[in-house]
């Protein structure tokens, strides 16, 4: 963490998340010290904080003090994504980002990503949903069964990856 | 709103069973509503109420600390030791604190390192420090402590008509409601109970928080030890046994979860008065004790199902 480097995992529900806690908690759960003078936090930083970072993302929510639990899960996604990103990582690994997630805050989450790749962030996005590796990917690496099957840059199709992941 | 409006039931519910209690109790006994008994239950109180915060900390990480009642009576061996011995009050009292850390915070390694059950280290800790309690003391009690400043204010002193070992207790929960919450470190033992591999991922040291929460209980178990020891003028090798029960009792009353994550200092602070009021109360009317030990696992019974239907 202190390279930069942040993970969004798979199971944002088993590890990702406070559920029972306030959104704002869960933003800001990786900036604690940031946001406290000699371990105290002062009440309005954590709001401030949260606050700034749900509105960068549009998070939805009745408010910051509501459980993550009563979330969709597209916008749990995104307090997730803004935890991190409130930390500014140069490398973001995002374990898939999309899964249980509806279209809208798909294509959301695809336009942070891309925003986030403009500016310089490393995106190493594991899925398995190729539509999504198709559109989102400079550079796809196959696996099968763990191992390397075959990088592929640029001009990839559906076929060369299936071809790769199945062995076929 | 409606979230809002459960969680203010779930906060005020232990409020409301206190007060219906001190209701019912005022109306049957005309003794129980007297400045000198409350002062008495305060002073009563304080002593599970020093041992239960401490034990909320632990809760709140989804642990459980059964070795509270021998630390305290370990801590309040040597403390009694340390006196006869000439030490000044001023330098055993502190020490005798620090020893309750590092006693707590031998549970707190163990189980955050190797990853063992807190029920069953803590209980291995509760037998050994039992043990090494009765070794040092020969069994016998240590007495004649001398009638000294700090040390014997602490349990038999007032300030202004109120106990001092109710001040200790009620300085102790606002000190640490603050702790838990406005500092990080309360957020962090928040995270560990809530979620810890969520708390691991977010880059907490888990391993530490879960280890400091021990170390906090052993201090608050000394500190009831040290309030103890001054109450009896004596160190006895018995002292404390079973008041690991009470505590989480206290906590559980207060509503704190045991499952981790969720719960409140101000909630321990109600749970032991309701354990107080209730002891206090039995007494006043004359019930005898042993009819006292089954009111008092019915209403944690009864406290526990309310919570659950929530």
């Amino acid at each position: 963490m202190a390279l930069g480097l942040a993970l969004v995992t798979e199971e944002r529900k088993v590890d990702g998340l406070f559920l029972p806690f306030g959104v704002d908690f869960n933003i800001g759960s990786a900036s604690f010290p940031s946001l406290a003078t000699l371990g105290v936090l002062s009440p309005g930083k954590l709001e401030a904080f949260a606050g700034k970072a749900a509105e960068a993302l549009r998070v939805k929510t009745p408010s910051l003090a509501s459980p993550a639990a009563s979330l969709s899960g597209g916008n749990q996604q995104k307090v997730v994504l803004a935890r991190w990103l409130a930390r500014e990582p140069r490398v973001l690994v995002l374990d898939e980002p999309t899964r249980g997630v509806d279209v809208g805050a798909k294509r959301e989450i695809y336009e942070i990503i891309d925003r986030l790749a403009a500016r310089g962030v490393a995106v190493l996005m594991v899925s398995s949903e190729l539509p999504e590796i198709i559109g989102m990917s400079d550079r796809v690496l196959v696996m099968r069964n763990g191992k390397n099957a075959g990088l592929l840059e640029s001009g990839f199709t559906q076929e060369q990856i299936m071809s790769l992941a199945t062995g076929v | 709103m409606k979230i809002r409006f459960g969680k203010l039931v779930s906060r005020l519910g232990p409020l409301l069973g206190l007060l219906i209690l001190s209701a019912l109790l005022a109306a049957l006994s005309p003794d129980f509503l007297t400045v000198s008994n409350l002062m008495n239950i305060l002073n009563q109180v304080s002593l599970n109420g020093l041992v239960a915060v401490g034990m909320t900390f632990v809760i709140l990480t989804g642990g459980i600390d059964l070795s509270v009642g021998s630390i305290l009576a370990l801590t309040a061996a040597l403390l009694a030791a340390m006196l006869k011995a000439g030490i000044p009050d001023s330098l055993a009292i502190p020490a005798t604190i620090l020893l309750g850390l590092a006693l707590g915070m031998a549970s707190g390694v163990a189980i955050s390192i190797f990853r063992l059950q807190p029920f069953i280290v803590t209980m291995a800790f509760m037998t050994i420090y039992r043990g090494a309690t009765f070794v040092f003391t020969q069994g016998r009690p240590i007495t004649g402590l001398g009638n000294r400043g700090i040390f014997a204010a602490l349990g038999r002193g007032e300030l202004g008509g109120v106990p001092w070992s109710g001040l200790v207790f009620l300085a102790g929960i606002g000190i640490t409601a603050f702790v838990l919450a406005r500092t990080v470190y309360g957020k962090y033992v928040y995270a560990v109970g809530g979620n810890p591999e969520a708390a691991r991922l977010s880059g907490l040291a888990v391993r530490k928080i879960t280890a400091s929460v021990y170390a906090v209980s052993g201090i608050f178990a000394a500190l009831a030890g040290i309030v103890l020891t001054s109450r009896l003028d004596s160190a006895q090798p018995l002292a404390g046994n079973g008041y690991e029960l009470d505590a989480i009792a206290a906590v559980v009353l207060g509503g704190t979860s045991l499952s981790g994550g969720k719960g409140f200092m101000l909630g321990t602070l109600i749970g032991a008065f309701i354990i107080g009021v209730l002891n206090n109360g039995l007494n006043l009317l004359e019930v005898s004790s042993f009819y006292q030990q089954i009111v008092k696992g019915g209403v944690i019974l009864l406290a526990v199902l309310l919570d659950r239907r929530k």
